[in-house]
């Protein structure tokens, strides 16, 4: 597991890094008078300092870090589904606005359930729309939650 | 008047039947709400603050104050359900409410988070009851050094928190608070991280992160292994806390209750501190410091107690100085404007009917919470029942109408993908996501306090330690930094020593 702690040491580390780099652009300002860079600087700073310990820690040994349960990257038994859901959940931020919450999220639902948790078609687009509907009225109407209404309009 | 006659004259307003059904009715829809994943107290009560205007101003205060604390009830039941903390004061609850859950023991969870927030909130209204002028007096004198050093006292408590490596807590914590900086900066005006958009010039909202690293990942999670099968399938045992559970909650509660009430009296503090600092203390006490993180009672009852009593703690800056120290508390001062009346050291002498019967309907509300909630356990406790393959889009729909209800903005959707993917990654690698949810909200409170500190003394940074009350707060977390370095060097020398005598 050494070199899974190394790998997500580093990329903080680089984070840490760019932040630093980003943060010394700004005004920093004195200990006593500390300007709007002061404490980027010093966090990110800080941040590379313990990400290194943390690689040099993760380099040395694998149990050097007390790291709990075993970590199964990658994914677990279904990474298909894994990818799937955020392709879906991705699609679905994307359309959110411009497609309006009814359709877009009729869509979303009857589709993980469809294609995901496998129910049957019928059942998975009824559902899906079903609870659409039941959304919209609790949110939208009831609690005068602002949902886009894109394509469709006001209605 | 003395003490027992002001409570009795509380009671007499609040159990006229007009300002009980006020109550009831508060209570039971900021549950109702609350419950909704997204919608937090704040949100409910301004949701629902017009609905007010008509009433009498006791009814209307009563009515708003029943809300809040059945909201924040109602928040932790989506912590324990569903792994979604609908503001940050219930994201400790996640850690090992949503463990119960899956180990059958939501009931339990439920049961004990709701009885630890009725002690706790009677507690509460009995130290307002007698000790509110007085700690007023001393939440007027936490200037931003004060605030400061207690901010100081938490983040180091919170290396204690986790159950993993210390360094990545500590990780976790500084990239939270480099996060916290996104944004405009409070005191220049400066652009920080923001990359010349201005989508990020208010900051990184608070709510998409929480459910995307809390909620959105957790689904993630959950989806890569077997969805067909109910991942929840444990056999749910007893709706209620069994007598075993009380015997390791009854010290949790009380101890929750106690730090929950006097943090949450300091302007700032709010209702997060004190759970992230009870849960940080159970741990550090517990027998079995391993138990936390995997379905430990205590790291429900403790910080469930804890904010429940925050919340009493609050009225007391609102009650007798006029002073908001949260949101929730914010819309209850401005119903109170609306009305007419201003809140502040006056206000016991001048609106008696009011002040009292607030604080009695606190007492009332808590009963009517509790009575209310417990039969609910049983229903919540079904919801578990539902097939993941069905749970799991409505609970990514919930993120997503949660996060867009507060400020219908698309690149939020985003933030809440993007802090779903970390937080997966995040608990891949072993890191935890709640010390960077607790540095992110206090770090900007700490920068800022830094900064107003040196604006105060002229840059000197003897302010930091010349005041007593943050010099004493600040001993207190230089021991905690050094006493683990001292100590276990020197137990080490004693064993040594020891096993030498003896042989």
């Amino acid at each position: 597991m050494a070199w899974r702690d190394a790998g997500s040491s580093a990329v903080l580390g680089l984070l840490a890094l760019f932040a630093l780099i980003a943060s010394a652009r700004m005004d920093i300002g004195a200990i006593t008078q500390p300007g709007p860079g002061f404490f980027p600087v010093v966090l990110s700073a800080a941040l590379l300092l313990v990400a290194l310990a943390l690689l040099v820690l993760g380099l040395r040994s694998g149990a050097a870090t007390r790291g709990g349960a075993p970590i199964e990257l990658p994914e677990g038994t279904e990474p298909r589904k894994l990818l799937g859901s955020v392709g879906v959940f991705a699609l679905y931020i994307a359309l959110f606005e411009w497609l309006g919450f009814v359709l877009a999220t009729a869509g979303f639902l009857s589709l993980l359930f469809g294609a995901l948790a496998r129910y049957r078609w019928p059942i998975a687009v009824g559902a899906g729309v079903a609870l659409t509907i039941a959304a919209y009225l609790v949110f939208n109407t009831w609690l005068q939650v602002r949902l886009p209404h894109g394509v469709l309009g006001r209605w | 008047m003395d003490l027992v006659q002001n409570l009795a004259y509380g009671f007499s307003v609040t159990l006229t039947p007009g300002n009980l059904f006020a109550c009831f009715t508060g209570v039971l829809v900021g549950t109702l709400i609350g419950v909704l994943p997204g919608i937090g107290p704040a949100a409910t009560m301004s949701l629902l603050l017009p609905v007010t205007f008509a009433m009498s101003p006791a009814a209307s205060i009563i009515m708003l104050a029943g809300i809040y604390y059945g909201a924040m009830y109602g928040g932790s039941t989506t912590s324990i359900l569903a792994n979604i903390p609908g503001e940050a004061a219930s994201v400790v609850t996640c850690l090992d409410g949503y463990q119960m859950a899956r180990q059958g023991r939501a009931g339990a969870a439920l049961g004990i988070a709701a009885f630890g927030s009725f002690i706790a909130g009677t507690f509460s209204v009995l130290g307002i009851t007698l000790l509110a002028p007085p700690l007023a007096a001393v939440a007027l004198r936490f200037g931003p050094p004060e605030i400061f050093a207690i901010l100081l006292l938490g983040f180091t408590l919170v290396t204690h928190l986790s159950g993993g490596s210390r360094l990545k807590t500590v990780a976790m914590a500084l990239l939270g608070m480099l996060l916290g900086a996104v944004g405009l900066d409070p005191i220049s005006g400066v652009a920080r991280f923001t990359f010349g958009t201005i989508t990020f010039n208010d900051g990184i909202g608070l709510i998409p992160m929480i459910m995307g690293l809390f909620g959105v990942s957790e689904v993630l999670l959950n989806v890569e292994r077997q969805i067909e099968q109910e991942v929840y399938g444990a056999r749910i045992a007893g709706l209620l806390p069994s007598r075993a559970d009380w015997k390791i909650s009854a010290a949790p509660i009380a101890r929750g209750s106690v730090l929950g009430f006097f943090l949450g009296i300091l302007p700032g503090v709010g209702a997060i501190i004190p759970t992230f600092i009870s849960y940080a203390l159970e741990r550090r006490l517990a027998k079995q410091p391993e138990r936390f993180g995997r379905g430990a009672i205590e790291g429900v009852a403790g910080p469930e107690s804890a904010n429940n009593a925050a919340t009493g703690g609050a009225l007391i800056p609102l009650l007798t100085l006029g002073v908001a120290p949260n949101v929730p508390m914010a819309i209850l001062l401005g119903a109170f404007l609306i009305h007419g009346v201003q809140p502040g050291p006056l206000m016991i002498t001048e609106r008696p009917e009011l002040f009292w019967g607030v604080v009695a309907s606190m007492y009332v509300g808590n009963v009517i919470l509790l009575v209310l909630n417990l039969p609910l356990i049983g229903l919540w406790v079904q919801l578990l029942r539902v097939p993941y393959g069905l749970l799991f889009p409505l609970i990514l729909l919930f993120c997503v109408i949660g996060v867009w209800s507060e400020a219908g903005n698309l690149p939020d959707l985003w933030v809440l993908l993007a802090f779903g993917l970390l937080g997966y990654l995040m608990r891949k690698f072993g890191y935890e996501p709640a010390p960077l949810v607790l540095a992110f909200v206090l770090g900007r409170l700490a920068e800022e306090s830094v900064r107003q500190s040196l604006l105060l003394s002229h840059g000197s940074l003897g302010i930091l330690v010349a005041r007593p009350i943050a010099a004493v707060l600040l001993g207190l977390t230089l021991v905690l930094i050094v006493a683990p370095l001292v100590l276990s060097p020197m137990r080490r020398v004693f064993r040594a020593l020891s096993v030498e005598g003896s042989s």
